[in-house]
């Protein structure tokens, strides 16, 4: 494998803000009520010592995905780049990747649906127009990595709290986010090795 | 300027985003005709620098909603008021346009005045301002409440210009009071989110106060819930550690920078020199007072007693020493505030320490004050009746360890503009005033809801509904005019208003008890309403207009007031441009523009051209000026204030100025002295510690109300002294109504005018708090309440209804509201019914407004119980 593209996402730094989520939601035209890209949050403690956390949550791209394993078709595939991608064509909507992905990543789409009735809002890359019956997720905005840009969440996220980079490349800023702090990965016990860090 | 018919291939456009006042710089790809992608422009350095938030994103969706009014509406139900369907039919441009220019024109004839035109174009103001003052009325006004009465006045008063932040850039100790700065809401969310980000890498404290854990809260080292409207008894409690316990203050600041050592006597005035009637201060050195700017000044007293001309008096520092020291003890704060004295006395310390007074640093070969602590507020503690003491009281703690206008401190939103294009004085009394306002409302006087606070304007029976006539120290004036629009007679104004003409502004779900606001709608006889979508204030309108997009339509030049839309503190001056990136759908039109047509029609465009000149500056160039007898767009007008702009900076602009690659007008990094104005003017234009010519103005204002037979004009709040008074809901018992009400600002949110937007609502269905109310768990428990219930809030004016949250994350005594949802216009079909309309439950009534600064308080005593199904 050339590279492995992987994040690190600083929680001390995220602020909720959802600028991540829109902008995904711009840059693949996902249908009302479907989110790739997601900001949970976590609270703990008694008042008035009490935590609040913003958790920005994505698709994992593992390096032994679950959802790889259990398709029947081959459609969820890890691309060359390290990314887990879907392919359209092959997928027949089993839903065996919802079930095994333990990150919930996955979204079912039965129907082709708009946020307004026949309006088709003409952004983004029109990658998911007319697939019904298919599973989707975040693919890393493997389109803008392959004209250079960065993820669209990355790109746009004002505390600059995501970094995006190579995880094969032991000089990389990932790289040394993850040696620099306490890095975790979501799930390890879940065996999956997801390439999507995150550090306090 | 961009020819938006013939976007056949994809074309990124620079423009400015107009999803809130903040004026981000941004790129928007468009490919045959449509809207594609917006990003923050990454050249803008001391802006967006390539960000932009998901409010901002989503504006696409807005764009392509069928709920969008497309042609011009005629309401045939007589009958208006709260929830009442107007009946609106269709009709043509031509029969809404002769209906409106008909009786424009008798209104006209009868008295100009009765007209008003009330809108939150923020940065168009002076396009329908100038149509106000070309049709022969005063009332062109800002229709706001959401800002800052208090807040702008007293940072106009300190800071130099109307805004201020903190300094991220070297700040190491941070406090955010009832504010969100630097947390996708409050001013420059886009710089101040990336430099809030470095300060916490490289280790700054922030420290949030606030009755509700909110995005800036949960971010924070320490969160300090207090009760709401409670604030300056705090602050004035930390004032007097710093002072009176620990001796930690910025003496050498405050002896020549502020007017702590002007001497005061017993009637509260400065005492003044009997011949030049300038105000006096006592030289310790010499043992005698002095001229305030006498340059033979050794040492100037800020504390002590002194007797000059036989009159004992105090400098007002030494007022302020002792007042703290009497009224606002740990234990009184601590039983106001519900903050623990503990708590109180260490957060003062660490503030104190963390300012280190008395250190310097250099930037770019200036040796400047180093005050690397400072307190920042915005609505939160800006919105109760004490409005404009309450902020003042915060700024004291800046004020005291001299974090004003230096590295590190409170910065002022741009006191001193690009060559002095605006900029701070010295009044006769040697204190601060600024002509910011002057020049970015335009060369013509105000119309709008600024002015400048000080020195005081005169006071004389009010004339216009602005009402500002009535507030000669306030520099910002707004919520006043509904009241005056709802009870006339009251206000004894010599006319009566008839026609309103409504744009971008929604105030009935804005201010207090939609039923009582909705008077000054029901009293007209006629109302303009300008949409893009029907909110609940333009459902009482006769006609309604349709409105375009902020991304189909031009704005005045410069987009980004720069005043205040250009990052505080060092950075690049930038200019940017506001154009359509794509064509309105046919039949739409900006409402600028159809002010426009209207003048035409009623035969008043030389006047307004004339307007224009004068309220844009471009009279002073004459070959940039508006003829007469000729019809100009506003992209026409934008066009040539960029070129005069251009000119005035000393760069070249011409119609192909703003494209992909030079996006906007960059003039380069700011001089030291721009960005940190405080050591460069503070020594002539003194900050005020005390308010001393809030004493005759507040008797002016005294004698004009009773002379004009409006003796119950409240004239309690003209005191010189920083204080704290109780809210009017602290006077109601609590018995029955026992909890308070506070709200808190979501980053999706901001500003408002979000609640409609398909993406927006998409997000904040499944937020965890976006449209719900947030009670403490205790108290829940108390009430037999749980997590997800239904539950009424009532207070003694209104009742809404809506989901609750049980949480850790809110003051015990508070119910909890995340932004402003509950709308009920039909014209907003994905808004309405989601969330709580908090401002239903805000009695509309005189008492809540400070009439010294013109706030209406937004503090209300609730009950809550689980809703019967």
């Amino acid at each position: 494998m050339k590279q492995r593209y992987a994040m690190v996402i600083d929680l001390k730094l995220c602020i909720g803000c959802n600028s991540c989520t829109m902008a995904c939601k711009a840059a693949h035209g996902t249908q009302p009520g479907v989110f790739w890209n997601k900001v949970l949050e976590k609270e703990s403690g008694k008042y008035p010592s009490v935590t609040r956390l913003f958790i920005p949550v994505l698709c994992n791209h593992c390096r032994d995905p679950l959802c790889e394993t259990v398709c029947p078709t081959g459609a969820t595939y890890r691309n060359e780049d390290g990314l887990v991608l879907v392919n359209y064509v092959k997928c027949i909507g089993c839903k065996a990747c919802i079930s095994a992905c333990p990150y919930e990543a996955r979204t079912y789409i039965e129907k082709e649906k708009y946020y307004f009735p026949n309006t088709p809002i003409p952004y983004g890359v029109n990658e998911l127009r007319g697939y019904e019956g298919v599973v989707q997720k975040c693919t890393f905005c493997v389109d803008r990595l392959k004209k250079g840009q960065l993820p669209a969440c990355v790109e746009v996220c004002p505390p600059s709290c995501r970094v995006f980079g190579d995880l094969n490349d032991p000089q990389s800023e990932v790289n040394r986010l993850i040696r620099g702090k306490s890095a975790f990965q979501l799930l390890p016990d879940k065996g999956t090795d997801p390439s999507v860090y995150y550090i306090r | 300027m961009q020819n938006t018919s013939h976007n056949t291939q994809e074309k990124w456009i620079p423009s400015t985003c107009g999803a809130c006042f903040n004026s981000c710089a941004v790129k928007i790809l468009v490919k045959d005709g449509k809207v594609i992608d917006i990003k923050g422009d990454p050249s803008v350095t001391s802006g967006s620098r390539g960000k932009i938030c998901g409010k901002g994103q989503a504006r696409i969706a807005e764009l392509y909603d069928p709920n969008r009014v497309r042609k011009p509406l005629k309401r045939t139900n007589p009958k208006k008021g709260v929830g009442i369907d107007p009946g609106w039919v269709e009709i043509s441009w031509e029969e809404a346009m002769d209906t409106i220019v008909t009786k424009m024109k008798k209104i006209r004839e009868e008295d100009p005045r009765q007209l008003v035109i009330g809108h939150f174009d923020f940065n168009n103001a002076n396009f329908a301002h100038a149509f106000a003052s070309a049709y022969g009325t005063p009332n062109g006004e800002y229709f706001t409440v959401s800002c800052g009465n208090g807040l702008h006045t007293l940072f106009a008063n300190t800071v130099g210009n109307y805004n201020m932040e903190i300094d991220l850039e070297y700040c190491n100790y941070i406090v955010l009071w009832g504010s969100q700065l630097g947390h996708g809401v409050n001013n420059n969310p886009m710089p101040a989110a990336r430099d809030m980000a470095n300060a916490r890498r490289r280790g700054a404290k922030l420290v949030v106060i606030d009755p509700i854990c909110g995005v800036a809260a949960a971010k924070a080292d320490e969160w300090i819930p207090i009760l709401p409207g409670t604030d300056a008894a705090l602050a004035l409690g930390m004032i007097n550690v710093l002072i009176n316990d620990l001796g930690i203050y910025d003496r050498e600041y405050l002896k020549k920078c502020t007017n702590s050592p002007y001497l005061i006597d017993a009637t509260g005035h400065y005492l003044r020199d009997k011949n030049s009637n300038k105000p006096l201060v006592w030289d310790i050195a010499d043992g005698k007072a002095k001229e305030f700017d006498d340059p033979d000044i050794k040492d100037a007293a800020i504390e002590g007693a002194f007797t000059v001309y036989d009159v004992k008096c105090n400098p007002s520092f030494d007022l302020i020493k002792k007042h703290v020291k009497k009224n606002y003890s740990l234990e009184r704060v601590e039983k106001i505030t519900t903050v623990p004295a503990k708590t109180i006395a260490r957060i003062a310390k660490e503030f104190g320490e963390a300012a280190m007074i008395g250190s310097t640093i250099n930037i770019r070969g200036e040796q400047l004050p180093f005050r690397p602590a400072a307190v920042e507020f915005k609505k939160g503690v800006n919105a109760h009746k004490n409005s404009f003491f309450a902020c003042a009281c915060l700024q004291m703690l800046n004020i005291i360890v001299g974090s004003i206008n230096v590295p590190g401190g409170a910065l002022g939103s741009n006191p001193i503009g690009p060559i002095d294009y605006w900029t701070c004085f010295k009044s006769d009394d040697g204190l601060l005033a600024t002509n910011a306002i002057e020049i970015v409302s335009g060369l013509e006087g105000t119309y709008s809801c600024f002015k400048t606070p000080y020195p005081p304007s005169d006071v004389t029976m009010p004339q216009t509904v602005g009402y500002k006539e009535l507030f000669p120290v306030s520099g910002y004036i707004t919520t006043i005019t509904t009241f005056v629009l709802a009870y006339p007679e009251k206000f004894k104004l010599p006319y009566k208003p008839k026609m309103l003409i409504l744009s971008r502004t929604n105030f009935i779900a804005s201010t207090g008890e939609p039923e009582e606001t909705a008077k000054a709608l029901t009293n007209m006889e006629f109302i303009l309403g300008f949409a893009w979508k029907i909110n609940e204030t333009l459902e009482f309108a006769d006609i309604i207009l349709p409105e375009a997009h902020d991304l189909e339509r031009y704005w005045y030049f410069p987009a980004n007031l720069p005043a205040s839309f250009i990052k505080f503190g060092q950075g690049d001056w930038h200019f940017q441009i506001c154009q359509p990136v794509v064509d309105a759908p046919p039949g739409i039109n900006d409402w600028n523009n159809t002010l426009i047509d209207i003048a035409e029609r009623l035969g008043i465009l030389d006047e307004f051209n004339d307007r224009m000149n004068i309220r844009s500056g471009l009279r002073m160039i004459p070959e940039l000026a508006l003829e007469p007898k000729t019809k100009y767009t506003v992209g026409d007008i934008a066009l040539r204030m960029a070129k005069m702009m251009g000119s005035i900076m000393g760069k070249e602009v011409t119609a192909d100025t703003f494209t992909e690659k030079e996006t906007h007008i960059n003039l380069g990094p700011k001089t030291v002295r721009e960005a940190y104005a405080g050591p460069y003017v503070n020594f002539e234009a003194k900050v005020p510690v005390y308010f001393e010519h809030f004493i005759d103005a507040g008797k002016k204002v005294e004698k004009v109300t009773k002379d004009g037979g409006m003796g119950w004009w409240d004239v309690s709040h003209y005191n010189p002294m920083p204080e704290w008074r109780p809210c009017p809901a602290f006077e109601e018992d609590g018995k029955e109504f026992d909890l308070f009400l506070a709200a808190t600002k979501l980053p999706l949110h901001y500003h408002s005018t979000s609640a409609d937007n398909a993406w927006i609502d998409d997000v904040s269905t499944r937020n965890r708090f976006d449209y719900c109310a947030i009670v403490n768990t205790e108290t829940a428990k108390k009430k037999g309440i749980k997590d997800g219930d239904i539950i009424a809030i009532e207070s003694r004016v209104g009742k809404v209804v809506g989901k609750v949250k049980v949480s850790e994350l809110v003051h015990p005594q508070v119910v909890g509201m995340f932004g402003i949802g509950g709308h009920w216009s039909k014209g907003q079909p994905i808004a309405k019914g989601k969330g709580i309309n908090i401002n239903t439950l805000v009695p509309f009534d005189f008492n809540m407004l400070e009439t010294l600064s013109g706030q209406m308080d937004t503090c209300a005593r609730v009950k809550i119980y689980k809703e019967a199904k």
